[in-house]
């Protein structure tokens, strides 16, 4: 009933000083979009998002080997020997994937016939679990086999948005497209994933084994080695640290197979992330080890920008309850007076002030969503997911990257926060005075 | 004065808010703004002279067409028995027949293939160091372009060459091994005259021990000739850039095409024209020109990729951002504050003040509060800039370190940065303080007084 009564005190007050009021929710919407855009990187970073919905429990696994003289061999990922021998039998996974990890190598051009319009398109090499990790809608026919990545078979997944821009219309599973002026089976359409996800978002997927891509995914010698980057779904309840036990069963054994070959001492580095590691790093890779603790260390640094962002306003906003504090310091002397008690009244303050505070904060959600609409195909955006900018393809948004409940309970926060930044030193100072001199006021 | 001072005084507390929130942001914006106006500083108040015309320029990029090279491979290779670099300057040899069907359409001037093109990629684009070959510690780090001979390069490029300077017809065909072509500047940076044909330049490297740093000659050039004034890139301040020919004789896979129109031709227009038969008109045996675009519009493209642009943006949104909120702070402060101050404005008008007076006085208090904010707001930094030694050197590679302009000397750079900071911060508590302000002054004198 209390909060009632605070409402429609606040909206009372809002009717009598519309432009305080709308400046005062300019003043917050600002702080709480800058704030929130924050949280929205973040979120598109690392929240479960089509169709990576399981990231909580993706894992991405890479490899080091070095010589014992520290040489690097100069591969980061495994072989598809290492995925089948290693990869294959592990208790933990639910799925392992292959992909490769040079996408950046190719560029592709992709068009209906060769000498019809081209379309610069970018690619992803993977096995056929990557459909079953990422949870894809496949709009027409199906993902690539087991047999066609045995085969290195020239067969293609493509996107929605890709057959659209090629303007193939409807139909087009089972025929060909050009890639880089060579055909291409088309196996199967996909529903677009935003170029924001880095992990699962191309024009094109296709088998890794096809085209020349299978000479980065082999090293004489130490057979382990390769270009294909690793990823494992964990079944539910299983841990990294799980999943980091199983795979160091492997080092031993493997390197004493290694030694016995090559005559030579061989270090080997096992890189397991989860997804959040991967995208989140702020203190290097000496220093973090992917613990609750790490996490924790890693997000402080945005809550620190969240709360530089919110103070600065805050600042703004002090001053403007301060002004108003002043008009009112009349109407709180009388309340004394009648024997309302310091603590009760500043409560009072902060509570009607945070139904204006709200009101600014959905303004400012709705902002934030607006302003990341409007910079998605800038540089500096697209630099935050590790993309580059693209003159001919505009960003595709999705819209469970804006709305989570998470999402909501941050807005909330910040909000909260805002309220009493702003609020608290300017009530508490207009409280302090003695009744007397507000009472004076009233003259 | 003394009014606006006692104003300022009388509202104190209210206007102590909004003069920390100016402090600060000053303090924090300060690196910010200094980066961006020494960049733009660079990209727009240091042209040089000479530049080159982009206008009618075009540039392109072959590729292969994969399944027509495989089957004439075999062919190729096993028929006619040629070793591996006849073979490979077999398999290019369509690139030659695309660049003379270029060269015959009549609204071409010229074309060449090249190594490189200045502007051609913002992000990669090379540099070296070099000096006097009998005082290599006078080193200038300058961008590198290589090019091909007998291409006519600077021509179709635009380079102008000097008086006293062989001419680019001259330039272009084949020179001496260790040939290099070099700006103006960077002949005057090393040599302190533009004349320096004939000369020998070191190529220095500097290596990093952890005994200090040392520098090693790498190797000797003579300058064949001196051409106007370019930038290796837009954002780069000095025009130190060197040209080298690239000693290959066949094009290749890294093989551009730069292609320069008649001065009355439309190059957008052309573009549009060949880019939708491209693939289909320009190819011969295994190649294919894949891409041709305007020169402005290849160079809009690089800007967008470019790390600079990157930098600028990176700097760009919290001032924006800053300013929104200075003036949405100003902007209610003074909005309640003047509210209050209604009957003092209602007698001053009626004692013959006009609304202008009135205005200004409000505007000069917001100007007051914030040079004593920006005051206090920079002497912070100077603390931190005089211990780090922070302030902006831009986004420059190209740079001999005796430069003597106010970008490289302490107290001007930090003066003249100070003073935009000021201006930029004083427009923007203006903005704020203009319309509570004019709202107050247009009321009527009778209106106002009522409030008494």
């Amino acid at each position: 009933m209390k909060v009632l009564i605070y409402i429609r005190q606040a909206l009372a007050m809002m009717k009598e000083d519309k432009q305080f009021s709308a400046i005062y929710i300019a003043g917050t919407a600002v702080a709480i979009a800058s704030a929130m855009v924050v949280a929205l990187v973040l979120h598109i970073r690392m929240g479960n998002i089509y169709p990576e919905v399981n990231r909580d429990r993706t894992i991405y696994v890479g490899s080091n080997f070095t010589r014992s003289d520290g040489e690097y061999i100069g591969y980061s990922g495994y072989s598809p020997q290492a995925v089948e021998e290693m990869f294959s039998k592990l208790e933990c996974a639910e799925v392992v994937s292959a992909v490769m990890n040079n996408e950046y190598i190719y560029r592709f051009t992709a068009c209906k016939e060769v000498g019809k319009q081209e379309v610069q398109v970018t690619t992803k090499f993977t096995d056929p679990n990557f459909f079953r990790l990422y949870e894809f809608k496949f709009l027409e026919g199906k993902p690539y086999n087991e047999e066609n990545l045995k085969n290195a078979d020239r067969c293609v997944v493509i996107t929605d948005a890709l057959a659209k821009k090629l303007q193939a219309g409807s139909g087009l599973v089972g025929k060909t497209i050009q890639l880089n002026y060579l055909p291409y089976r088309v196996v199967g359409i996909v529903k677009e994933v935003s170029p924001l996800l880095r992990e699962t978002s191309a024009d094109i997927y296709m088998p890794y084994t096809v085209e020349d891509s299978r000479a980065h995914w082999y090293v004489e010698n130490v057979t382990y080695a390769g270009g294909l980057e690793v990823r494992v779904l964990l079944k539910k309840g299983y841990t990294r640290e799980m999943l980091m036990d199983e795979l160091e069963s492997y080092r031993p054994k493997y390197l004493s197979m290694l030694k016995s070959t090559t005559g030579e001492d061989w270090n080997w580095y096992i890189q397991v992330r989860p997804h959040w590691r991967k995208t989140l790093n702020f203190f290097g890779e000496e220093v973090n080890d992917a613990s609750m603790t790490d996490l924790l260390a890693n997000l402080s640094m945005p809550a620190l920008l969240m709360l530089l962002l919110l103070l600065l306003p805050a600042i703004n906003l002090s001053g403007m309850v301060s002004n108003q504090m002043e008009a009112r310091v009349a109407e709180m002397g009388i309340r004394k007076a009648f024997g309302a008690k310091k603590r009760v009244l500043l409560n009072e303050v902060i509570q009607e002030n945070l139904v204006l505070t709200l009101c600014g904060g959905v303004a400012g959600y709705l902002l934030s969503w607006l302003f990341i609409t409007a910079v998605r195909n800038s540089t500096l955006f697209l630099s935050m997911f590790g993309r580059e900018y693209d003159p001919v393809n505009s960003v595709s948004l999705q819209l469970d990257m804006f709305f989570t409940p998470t999402l909501f309970l941050i807005a909330f926060v910040c909000c909260a926060v805002l309220n009493l930044m702003a609020a608290l030193i300017p009530a508490w100072t207009s409280l302090k005075k003695p009744i007397v001199e507000s009472l004076n006021q009233k003259k | 004065m003394r009014l606006i001072l006692k104003n300022l005084w009388a509202h104190r507390r209210q206007n102590g808010w909004i003069f920390a929130e100016i402090a600060i942001i000053t303090a924090l914006s300060w690196a910010m703004v200094d980066f961006l106006v020494v960049n733009y500083y660079g990209i727009y108040f240091c042209n040089p002279a000479g530049d080159f015309e982009k206008d009618h320029l075009c540039v392109g990029q072959f590729g292969v067409l994969r399944e027509e090279m495989e089957k004439t491979d075999s062919e190729d290779f096993g028929e006619e028995g040629l070793n591996q670099e006849e073979f490979l300057e077999h398999r290019m040899g369509g690139i030659y027949t695309i660049k003379q069907k270029l060269q015959d359409m009549p609204e071409v001037q010229s074309v060449c293939l090249t190594w490189a093109y200045l502007y051609e990629d913002l992000r990669l684009y090379n540099w070296d160091r070099f000096a006097p070959a009998d005082d290599t510690l006078k080193t200038v780090t300058a961008a590198c372009e290589q090019y091909y001979q007998n291409e006519q390069f600077f021509e179709t490029q635009g380079l102008q060459t000097i008086e006293g300077s062989p001419v680019a017809e001259v330039l272009s065909r084949e020179l001496p091994q260790d040939a290099i072509v070099i700006t103006r500047s960077m002949a005057e940076q090393l040599f302190g005259t533009d004349q320096v044909v004939g000369k020998r330049l070191a190529n220095v490297n500097y290596m990093y021990s952890p005994d200090g740093n040392y520098h090693q000659v790498a190797g000797y050039h003579t300058i064949a000739g001196v051409v106007e004034d370019v930038k290796g890139a837009p954002h780069e301040r000095y025009p130190y850039t060197a040209f080298i020919p690239n000693p290959e004789v066949y094009a290749n896979y890294e093989t551009k095409l730069l292609l320069r129109l008649k001065p009355n031709v439309d190059a957008d227009e052309f573009v549009k024209r060949l880019t939708p038969t491209l693939t289909k008109e320009f190819r011969a045996g295994s190649n294919v020109l894949a891409y041709l675009d305007t020169f402005n519009h290849h160079l809009e493209r690089q800007k967008e990729k470019n790390e600079n642009t990157l930098v600028s943006q990176l700097a760009t949104v919290p001032l924006v951002l800053f300013a929104i909120i200075v003036v949405i702070g100003t902007l209610g402060t003074y909005w309640l504050q003047i509210r209050k101050r209604k009957e003092d404005i209602g007698i001053m008008r009626a004692f013959g003040a006009s609304k202008m007076r009135i205005f200004c006085t409000l505007i000069a208090e917001g100007a007051i509060l914030t040079f004593i904010a920006t005051l206090l707001g920079d002497i912070i930094w100077l603390q931190f800039a005089n211990s780090w030694e922070i302030l902006s050197e831009g986004n420059i590679m190209s740079s001999s370190g005796m430069e003597n302009d106010w970008v490289t000397q302490f107290w001007p750079h930090f003066l003249i940065i100070s003073l935009i900071v000021f201006l930029l911060l004083l427009a923007v508590v203006s903005i704020g303080i203009a319309l509570p302000a004019w709202n107050v002054c247009r009321r009527k004198i009778v209106e106002a007084l009522r409030d008494e």
